[in-house]
């Protein structure tokens, strides 16, 4: 089957993205940089997650407020989504806010999940996930309006790494159940 | 600016000026936690206070599943909703997520405060709810009376955001 020049374009993003991702990733837990004492106790573990990923509440947050933010400039959509369809950039802010809060969501449980069952020396994935997110979400808002092959990479980059850890996490609590 | 910016600018001024009073008042008045002071014990201190902020949000989807069960709606692919249950939808969104950045904001907060300051946890928890309920009635009168409950939450997750990175950066 051929494949169109936008199916080629997400091809590139994702492929680009997914290296960048594995790359990162690894390299953190490799490095094993000494974030915390290998005795932590699952709430020092939880407590490293969670600061780290309030960054990732925060670009969260910075969604909501744009949406909010342009609602309050644009007379076309000031009353808000339950009763107007919405400008264009109302409805791409929307989307883009919609997919930060599904990527949120899974990032933060996976992350949570990371600091709680994997070593300790492989914690410093998590700070290193948090800089992906940030980044693939930059690329992701900035590429939205150009289509498809222009936001692929940045929701790779914000995809990947929680996908990656996730497996990774699955695999070390099914090991740890057996 | 127009009359409909003016009403959301003062609703939303208001709202975080009284999201951050009440905050302000009732960390004082709420007693201190007695718990050992470990990571562990304030992560399930703020946990429970994270519990009842989530309340708003399980009566919001109640009202919606409820509201479709008794009309036309009850088949979501019609698009048979009202203009209430529409409003309701997006409530139920915007308080997803508002809900998941307090959470992060919450318990991350919960790990850092001096113990005898942790009840501010519960205290952000109530002004929260408060706050939802008003973004939630507020926006049912009329959609730009949502401001104030909107304003009072966004801002009290950015405000225990900014905190926390205030404390991480700097310490």
């Amino acid at each position: 089957m051929a494949l169109t020049v936008k199916q080629r374009g997400v091809l590139q993003g994702i492929t680009i993205g997914a290296a960048i991702s594995i790359a990162v990733i690894a390299g953190a837990v490799i490095a094993s940089p000494t974030l915390l004492s290998p005795q932590a106790a699952a709430g020092e573990r939880l407590a490293f997650a969670l600061r780290a990923d309030a960054f990732i509440g925060l670009w969260l947050a910075i969604s909501v407020g744009l949406l909010a933010r342009h609602r309050f400039f644009s007379p076309e959509d000031i009353d808000g989504g339950g009763l107007s369809l919405g400008t264009e950039t109302a409805s791409i802010l929307q989307a883009t806010l919609q997919n930060t809060l599904e990527q949120t969501v899974l990032a933060v449980l996976v992350h949570l999940a990371w600091a709680s069952l994997m070593p300790v020396s492989w914690l410093a994935a998590i700070p290193a996930a948090v800089v992906l997110f940030l980044c693939g979400r930059v690329l992701f808002v900035r590429g939205y309006r150009a289509g498809a092959p222009s936001r692929a990479l940045g929701f790779a980059l914000t995809f990947y790494p929680s996908v990656l850890m996730l497996i990774v996490v699955v695999g070390a609590a099914v090991t740890a159940m057996l | 600016m127009k009359p409909e910016q003016k009403i959301v600018a003062i609703g939303a001024a208001s709202g975080v000026a009284a999201m951050a009073l009440g905050v302000w008042a009732l960390a004082n008045v709420l007693p201190v936690p007695e718990i050992v002071d470990s990571l562990g014990e304030r992560l399930a201190y703020a946990l429970r206070a994270n519990v009842v902020a989530l309340l708003p949000l399980f009566i919001m989807i109640i009202t919606v599943a409820n509201s479709r069960f008794l009309s036309e709606a009850i088949d979501p692919t019609r698009q048979a909703e009202s203009v209430s249950m529409q409003i309701d939808g997006r409530v139920v969104d915007n308080t997803l997520q508002q809900n998941f950045v307090f959470a992060i904001a919450s318990l991350a907060v919960s790990t850092i405060v001096p113990l005898q300051s942790l009840q501010v946890v519960w205290a952000c928890a109530i002004v929260f709810v408060t706050a939802r309920l008003v973004f939630w009635f507020g926006y049912r009168l009329n959609p730009l009376y949502r401001a104030p409950g909107m304003s009072a939450t966004a801002y009290l997750n950015l405000g225990m955001i900014l905190f926390l990175l205030f404390h991480l950066l700097t310490r």
